[in-house]
């Protein structure tokens, strides 16, 4: 890659462009074995990611490209803007971010995606509420699976 | 685990449908990865869909008290660890006698070469007999290694070439492996974090911290320390006042510190009851120069006449110094004295909190 590349266009699913600065763009692993391979551009074509979703990416990705380059002083800085950055997502955000961190393989973002969704379900009752899932055992399967590991049923 | 839902309503609120549950199988198992295992298990009574997630996820979280016996405990972690691929492993460990299983499990993860994050408590009082596992010494994969109330008995090979990040929590080592500390820190090649909390060693020795890849150092205990580390940023460490004239050498030797926070405290014993005089060569160290941004004491000692020569010295030599923070509890006049001192950095500003 010439330095003189510095910038480079990310274009979404639904073809919205976002031109990145080059170091921020590669905390994304799949985006770097791309510019490595050299099949691609200037301008990366996400088939999978959208446009809403691509620019909370890059927000992320901008945030951790400074602070890591200014060196650890403000990682407590950084925890906190991490937790302010997932606190309001709903659940299909959420479910959306979790599948653009991992094809684009940002191991960070991936860990604290699923990170939020954990909060977000402390308990079974959380589980149904926040993820809506839809209980389809009836009382005696259920009784029975409970039975299979007591010690993580007993309070 | 509170309070389970026999049937719930999709879509009551006409909001949102399940969607997670639609991830593929290992995005499922990651969400998982981050709650407690007993959580996790428990989330196989959520739908079919979800019976056996749990049992692919790449890490263990458990507290034995959940389990009503050894036998069971045994059971469900030699279980899970002959199935799966662990990269995290979190014990909280209250049976006596467990040792031998411990060792076992061990000896698999270290060569399974895939466990990154180990954090093991023995959860009892009586712990002289918690030696920790050999193998756990020579964990190639190892990144990050929290043990807690645990003997660390060292065998001669200890190599760690992974380990970024050891925390010790009421560890204890025995009169013969008094050196045990300072082998682990030398086997960690690429060590940046060092956490040490209540280590019980004998008060005489003094502990050498050598590394040329440690950041931060966090020391809760005041033991004797001699710090060589030219890439330190943060130091937080407790020292005697009678350890206190080892610090202009500390500062000597970490010409890259930004952050330093002292905490003060008398001797314990009351064998050494000379106050040390605190002596800085008359050229400043490097890290006041050209790194120090940041100073902290906390719990001063009323009428110690060190301590006010001490900040006196940091505020007169450091040209970039950001913040100086006192405790509030500190005495009204040294205060006074503080804000009142000559400071080099025009910048620096006095907080009492």
């Amino acid at each position: 890659m010439s330095k003189s590349e510095k910038k480079i266009v990310l274009k979404s699913l639904d073809n919205e462009a976002f031109e990145v600065e080059k170091a921020v763009a590669l905390q994304s692993q799949t985006i770097w074995v791309m510019c490595e391979d050299k099949c691609v551009g200037n301008e990366i074509p996400l088939e999978n990611v959208t446009g809403q979703i691509l620019a909370k990416v890059i927000d992320y990705c901008k945030k951790h490209a400074v602070v890591d380059g200014d060196g650890d002083e403000s990682s407590e800085e950084l925890k906190n803007w991490d937790t302010e950055f997932t606190k309001n997502m709903d659940q299909s955000t959420l479910f959306n971010m979790i599948l653009a961190a991992n094809y684009l393989n940002i191991k960070s973002l991936l860990n604290l995606t699923c990170q939020a969704v954990a909060d977000k379900t402390k308990t079974i009752d959380e589980f149904h509420t926040f993820l809506n899932i839809e209980n389809n055992f009836t009382p005696e399967e259920e009784a029975q699976i409970c039975q299979e590991n007591l010690w993580a049923f007993d309070d | 685990m509170v309070g389970r839902k026999k049937k719930t309503k999709t879509c009551d609120k006409g909001s949102q449908e399940d969607m997670i549950s639609k991830l593929p199988d290992p995005l499922i198992s990651e969400i998982l990865y981050h709650l407690p295992t007993k959580d996790a298990v428990s989330t196989s009574v959520l739908s079919t869909k979800w019976r056996n997630h749990w049992q692919c996820v790449p890490g263990l979280d458990l507290d034995s008290r959940a389990f009503s016996n050894l036998d069971a405990f045994m059971r469900f972690v030699g279980g899970f660890l002959e199935s799966s691929m662990i990269r995290k492993l979190r014990l909280s460990n209250h049976f006596p006698d467990s040792i031998t299983f411990l060792t076992l499990w061990f000896d698999v993860l270290t060569a399974q070469r895939r466990i990154q994050h180990l954090d093991l408590d023995f959860a009892i009082y009586n712990y002289y007999d918690n030696v920790i596992p050999q193998s756990i010494y020579t964990c190639e994969s190892l990144v990050h290694l929290r043990l807690c109330r645990a003997v660390l008995a060292i065998t001669e090979f200890i190599f760690l070439p992974c380990l970024k990040i050891m925390h010790l929590d009421c560890c204890w080592y025995s009169k013969e492996a008094t050196s045990s500390l300072e082998k682990l820190i030398s086997a960690s090649p690429v060590m940046e974090d060092l956490t040490i909390f209540n280590m019980y060693e004998h008060r005489e020795k003094v502990i050498q911290v050598r590394s040329n890849t440690l950041k931060r150092i966090h020391i809760d205990h005041s033991i004797q320390v001699v710090i060589d580390a030219p890439l330190l940023q943060c130091l937080n460490a407790k020292f005697t006042k009678s350890d206190l004239d080892m610090l202009p050498t500390i500062l000597e030797s970490c010409p890259k510190l930004e952050s330093l926070i002292l905490e003060l405290v008398k001797d314990p014993s009351r064998k050494k009851n000379t106050e040390a005089k605190v002596m800085f060569s008359t050229v400043p160290p490097q890290c006041l120069v050209s790194s120090l941004k940041y100073v902290e004491l906390k719990r001063l000692i009323p009428r110690y006449e060190g301590e006010i020569e001490l900040v006196r010295y940091l505020l007169k030599n450091s040209t970039i110094l950001e913040t100086l923070k006192l405790e509030k509890k500190a005495m009204r006049a040294f205060i006074k004295e503080v804000v009142a001192m000559p400071r080099c950095s025009s910048a620096c500003k006095v907080l009492v909190l």
